[in-house]
C-alpha cells in the first residue's frame, strides 16, 4: 500500500492551480454573470493549445507513444489482465487534475480544449488508424481543438439501452438518424462520439458507436441549452438527419462487434468506468473550494462573542473535511484500478454515489457559515451550489450508481429496479 | 500509489478470518450467555499474533498499524466481543508504546491495559508549556502532582478473570498519566453488549500514586490516532457482518413475489450503506498506512485522517447495523438473529474512548490548520 501522490502529478496539479488562480476562476464567473459560454476564439484557450494542456488525459495511448492494445471486452470491468503496481495510464493523474480544475471553476475547466468526454471511448474502442487520426490534431498544439460524446436523447437518459438514434448500414457505409441532447462542447467540437443503435427493438445488443465529424451533411446543432450553472461551456441538442459516414466512421471496426454483441454497450460502459471518477472528483474540488471559503471566514470573520456558533461551524468543517478526503480516496483508488488494468466498475460506481453527495452538503455548510451573504448572486457560494448539483446527475445519476452497486453486491435486483 | 494491501497482510486477513470463521462465530451467541471463552480459542488468537501488532517493538511487538486494522476487522467479523475479551492491549496501544519511549524501560507484563481520555473521565491533568508539536518530549520527563483525578470511575469492556488492570492511562493533550494496580479498583458492571467480554468499572483508588510524562500536542494526537484505528476496525467488522448477514436473508426471502433485495427500494438502501462501509474500510485503511510513515515527509498527517476515518467508520456502521436489523424487520429486533447484536455492539462502541464528541473535540481544534496533501505548502 502507498497513497503518496507522485511527484509528478503535483506538478501538473500545480500547473493547473496556476491556470486556475489566473483563469478559469475569472473567466467562470464572467460567463456565469454574462450567461455566455466563453467564446472558442477566446486568446485563453490558444495558450492552453500551444502549451500542450490537449494531451491532459490521453495517457502514453493517447500521446502515441505506446502502441499498446485497445481495451480488452468490457474494458476495464470485463475481466481485462489483473496487472497490479505498474500503471499504464493516467487516469489517476486525470482525476487529482479534474478536482484542481474544478476547485477553480469546473464550468471553465470543461470547456478547456481537448478530447474530453470523446477521449475514452477512442481510446477504449477505436482501432489504431482511428486513435492515430482522431487525436492527432490534439498533439499537434496549433490551434483549440475540442471533441465530443454524446449518448443521451430525449426518451432515454439512465436508461441507454433504449437509446433510439438509428444506424442503418448501406453500400456506402453508414446512415445515422436521431436527435441527442446535453452533449458539452458539441457545437465547437472536431467531432463527436455518438453512440447509435442497429435496431431499438436488440436493445443493448444493437449498440454502435460511431464519430461523427464537424460539417458532416445533416449534423446540425438545435439547440444550445441554458442551465442553472456551469455556463462557462456549451451543453447542446443537436439532430442527425440522415447523417451519412463512411465505413470508418463505426468506432472500432465491425470485428471490434464481432468478438460479442453487447461491445457497444459494453464499451459506453467502459468508458464510464474512467469519466465517473472524474466527475466525482470535480464533485471534490467544488467542496474544496466551498470548503476554504468556509474556513477562511472562519478565520478572520468569525467575532469572538459567537463562540458556540463558531464551535458549531469547526464540527461542520470537520465533516466537510471527512466527506473530502474519504472522497477523494475513493476516486483515486477507481482511478488507480483502471491504470492497472483491474476491473473498477464497482469502485468507480462508488466514488460517483459518495462524492457528490458530500459536495453538495460541503457547499450547503459553507453557506451555512457565510449565513445570508452566502445567497447573494455575487457570492462565489452562491454559485458553487448550481454548479455542484450537477455532479450528481451526469455520467449517471446517484440513484443509476446506487443500481450498479447493489447489482453488484446483491444481484437479484429485477428489470423495474 | 497502490491501494492493494501486500500478500503477507492479505494472507494475515485470511488467517483471520478463518479463526472468527471457524472459532468465534458459531459460538458467539453462546459465549456472549457465558462470558467464557474456550481455552482453545485463546490459544488460537495468541498464535495469530494479534498482540503482538498492538505492542511497541521494544517490546517485542510490530506496532504494524496497517496489519493491526486488517487483522481486526477480519476478527470482529466473527464477534466483536470475543475480541474485547482476546485483546488485551486494545486501544492503547499507542499510549504503551509513548509511556515506553518517555519513561524509560517500563516492561509489560502482558496484562489488561485500560485507556481513558482525560476529558472523558473528568481528570484535570497538568498542561505543559506549549512548544514546537514536532519536538519530541524531554527525555524521561517525569511529572509529578496531579490537579485532578478521573471522577466517577471509567466503564471499559473488560473480562473479570484479567484482575485488576495493568495499567490506567489517562490521556490529556500534553500529558499522558499512568496509573499502576495498586492505585485502582475494579467492579464489576454490565454494559448494553459485548457480554462475551464483560464490563468493569475502573476506579483510582489513590490519585497521588499516578505517573505522568509531557508529551507534545502532535503526541498525544497520535496516540489517539491508534485508539481510532483500531475502533475503526471493529467498527467496520460488526458492520460487514451485518451487511452479509442482511445480504445472505435478503437474497433468499420472498416478499411480494420477490426477493427483499430485489426491490429498488431495499436494494439502494444497501447500496448507500455498502458504499459507506467500503469508504470507511478504505479511509481507515489509508489512516492506518499513513500512522506507519515515519518522519515529517508525513505531509497529510496519519492522526488527523485517522479521525477522520474513525467519524466515517462510526456514521457507517451505525447505518449498517441499522440496515441489517431492518432488512429483517421482526426477525431482525429478535435476539435468534446476530443483527440486534451487531446493532447493540455499534451503538456501545460509538461511546467508548471518547467516541464521536471527543473526535470532533479533537478534530475541530486541528481543522483550521490541518494539511491537505494536494496542496503543497509554498
Amino acid at each position: 500500500m502507498d497513497i503518496q501522490i507522485d511527484e509528478e502529478t503535483l506538478k501538473a496539479v500545480e500547473l493547473v492551480r496556476t491556470i486556475g488562480r489566473e483563469f478559469l476562476r475569472p473567466l467562470g464567473l464572467e460567463a456565469d454573470r454574462t450567461n455566455r459560454p466563453i467564446p472558442p476564439d477566446h486568446p485563453f484557450y490558444e495558450l492552453v493549445a500551444k502549451s500542450g494542456y490537449m494531451l491532459q488525459g490521453l495517457g502514453s495511448e493517447g500521446r502515441g507513444s505506446s502502441g499498446s492494445e485497445r481495451a480488452p471486452a468490457g474494458g476495464a470491468s470485463g475481466g481485462g489482465s489483473r496487472r497490479r503496481g505498474g500503471s499504464r495510464g493516467s487516469a489517476l493523474r486525470n482525476v487529482l487534475v479534474a478536482e484542481e480544475g474544478s476547485y477553480w471553476d469546473r464550468g471553465a475547466m470543461v470547456s478547456l480544449p481537448g478530447p474530453g468526454l470523446g477521449g475514452p471511448p477512442v481510446l477504449r474502442m477505436g482501432t489504431e488508424a482511428q486513435r492515430e487520426r482522431l487525436l492527432a490534431p490534439f498533439r499537434q498544439r496549433e490551434r483549440p481543438v475540442w471533441a465530443a460524446f454524446a449518448m443521451t436523447e430525449p426518451g432515454a437518459g439512465s436508461d441507454v439501452a433504449r437509446i433510439t438514434t438509428r444506424a442503418v448500414r448501406d453500400a456506402d457505409g453508414w446512415v445515422l438518424t436521431g436527435q441527442k441532447m446535453y452533449s458539452s462542447n458539441s457545437p465547437r467540437a472536431e467531432w463527436v462520439v455518438v453512440f447509435a443503435t442497429l435496431d431499438p427493438a436488440l436493445g443493448r445488443d444493437g449498440h454502435r458507436a460511431f464519430v461523427v465529424e464537424r460539417d458532416t451533411p445533416g449534423f446540425e446543432i438545435l439547440r444550445v441549452e441554458h442551465k442553472m450553472g456551469l455556463r462557462a461551456y456549451e451543453t447542446a441538442t443537436f439532430a442527425l438527419d440522415g447523417c451519412r459516414l463512411p465505413e470508418e466512421s463505426l468506432l472500432g471496426g465491425q470485428e471490434y462487434y464481432e468478438a460479442s454483441s453487447q461491445r457497444g454497450f459494453e464499451g459506453a460502459m467502459s468508458s464510464f468506468n474512467a469519466t465517473r471518477p472524474i466527475i466525482a472528483a470535480m464533485g471534490v474540488g467544488i467542496a474544496r473550494a466551498a470548503y476554504d471559503i468556509a474556513a477562511g471566514t472562519l478565520k478572520e470573520d468569525f467575532a469572538p462573542h459567537a463562540f458556540h456558533r463558531r464551535r458549531r461551524a469547526l464540527e461542520t468543517l470537520v465533516e466537510v473535511r471527512r466527506r473530502i478526503e474519504v472522497a477523494r480516496l475513493m476516486c483515486m483508488r477507481a482511478a488507480w484500478l483502471l491504470d492497472c488494468g483491474m476491473p473498477n466498475a464497482l469502485e468507480a460506481s462508488m466514488a460517483k454515489l459518495y462524492a457528490p453527495p458530500a459536495a453538495l452538503a460541503a457547499v450547503q455548510a459553507a453557506a451555512q457559515v457565510l449565513g445570508e451573504a452566502g445567497v447573494l448572486r455575487d457570492s462565489l457560494v452562491e454559485k458553487l451550489a448550481r454548479d455542484v448539483k450537477a455532479m450528481d446527475i451526469v455520467e449517471g445519476t446517484q440513484q443509476i450508481q446506487r443500481r450498479v452497486v447493489s447489482k453488484h453486491v446483491v444481484g437479484v435486483l429485477g428489470p423495474s429496479a | 500509489m497502490d491501494f492493494s494491501i501486500p500478500e503477507e497482510l492479505a494472507e494475515l486477513e485470511r488467517q483471520c478470518r478463518r479463526f472468527a470463521e471457524k472459532q468465534l462465530r458459531p459460538r458467539q451467541r453462546e459465549v456472549e450467555q457465558t462470558g467464557e471463552l474456550a481455552p482453545a480459542v485463546m490459544s488460537a488468537f495468541d498464535s495469530l499474533g494479534l498482540s503482538g501488532l498492538m505492542l511497541p517493538e521494544s517490546l517485542g511487538g510490530s506496532a504494524d498499524a496497517l496489519a493491526a486494522v486488517v487483522a481486526l476487522e477480519a476478527v470482529a467479523w466473527g464477534d466483536a466481543g470475543a475480541l474485547m475479551a482476546l485483546d488485551q492491549v486494545g486501544p492503547a496501544g499507542g499510549a504503551l508504546a509513548a509511556w515506553q519511549s518517555h519513561s524509560g524501560g517500563h516492561s509489560y507484563g502482558g496484562g489488561r491495559l485500560v485507556l481513558a481520555m482525560a476529558e472523558q473521565t473528568g481528570a484535570t491533568l497538568p498542561e505543559q508549556p506549549p512548544r514546537d508539536s514536532e519536538q519530541p518530549a524531554r527525555d524521561s520527563e517525569q511529572l509529578t502532582g496531579v490537579s485532578g483525578e478521573p471522577a466517577g470511575g471509567l466503564v471499559v469492556p473488560y473480562a473479570p478473570g484479567d484482575g485488576l488492570p495493568e495499567a490506567l492511562f489517562v490521556l490529556g493533550s500534553t500529558t499522558l498519566a499512568m496509573y499502576p494496580p495498586d492505585a485502582l479498583e475494579v467492579s464489576s458492571t454490565r454494559a448494553g453488549a459485548f457480554d462475551a467480554c464483560g464490563g468493569m468499572r475502573v476506579e483510582v483508588r489513590d490519585p497521588r500514586a499516578a505517573e505522568m510524562v509531557a508529551i507534545g500536542p502532535s503526541e498525544s494526537l497520535a496516540i489517539r490516532a491508534r485508539a481510532w484505528s483500531w475502533s475503526s476496525a471493529v467498527l467496520l467488522g460488526i458492520a460487514q457482518a451485518s451487511l452479509d448477514h442482511a445480504v445472505a436473508y435478503g437474497r433468499d426471502r420472498i416478499v411480494f413475489g420477490t426477493p427483499v433485495l430485489g426491490h429498488q427500494a431495499n436494494a439502494f438502501d444497501l447500496a448507500g450503506a455498502y458504499s459507506g462501509v467500503e469508504a470507511a474500510r478504505l479511509a481507515t485503511r489509508s489512516a492506518a498506512w499513513r500512522l506507519g510513515m515515519a518522519g515529517p515527509s508525513d505531509a497529510a498527517g496519519g492522526p488527523w485522517l485517522a479521525g477522520l476515518a474513525y467519524l466515517e467508520a462510526l456514521r457507517s456502521s451505525l447505518v449498517a447495523t441499522d440496515l441489517g436489523v431492518q432488512l429483517l424487520g421482526g426477525h431482525g429486533y429478535m435476539v435468534d438473529e446476530p443483527v440486534e447484536k451487531y446493532w447493540r455492539e455499534v451503538r456501545a462502541l460509538s461511546l467508548l474512548w471518547g467516541g464521536e464528541g471527543g473526535a470532533l473535540d479533537c478534530l475541530a481544534a486541528e481543522v483550521l490548520t490541518s494539511a491537505d496533501p494536494l496542496v503543497v505548502p509554498g
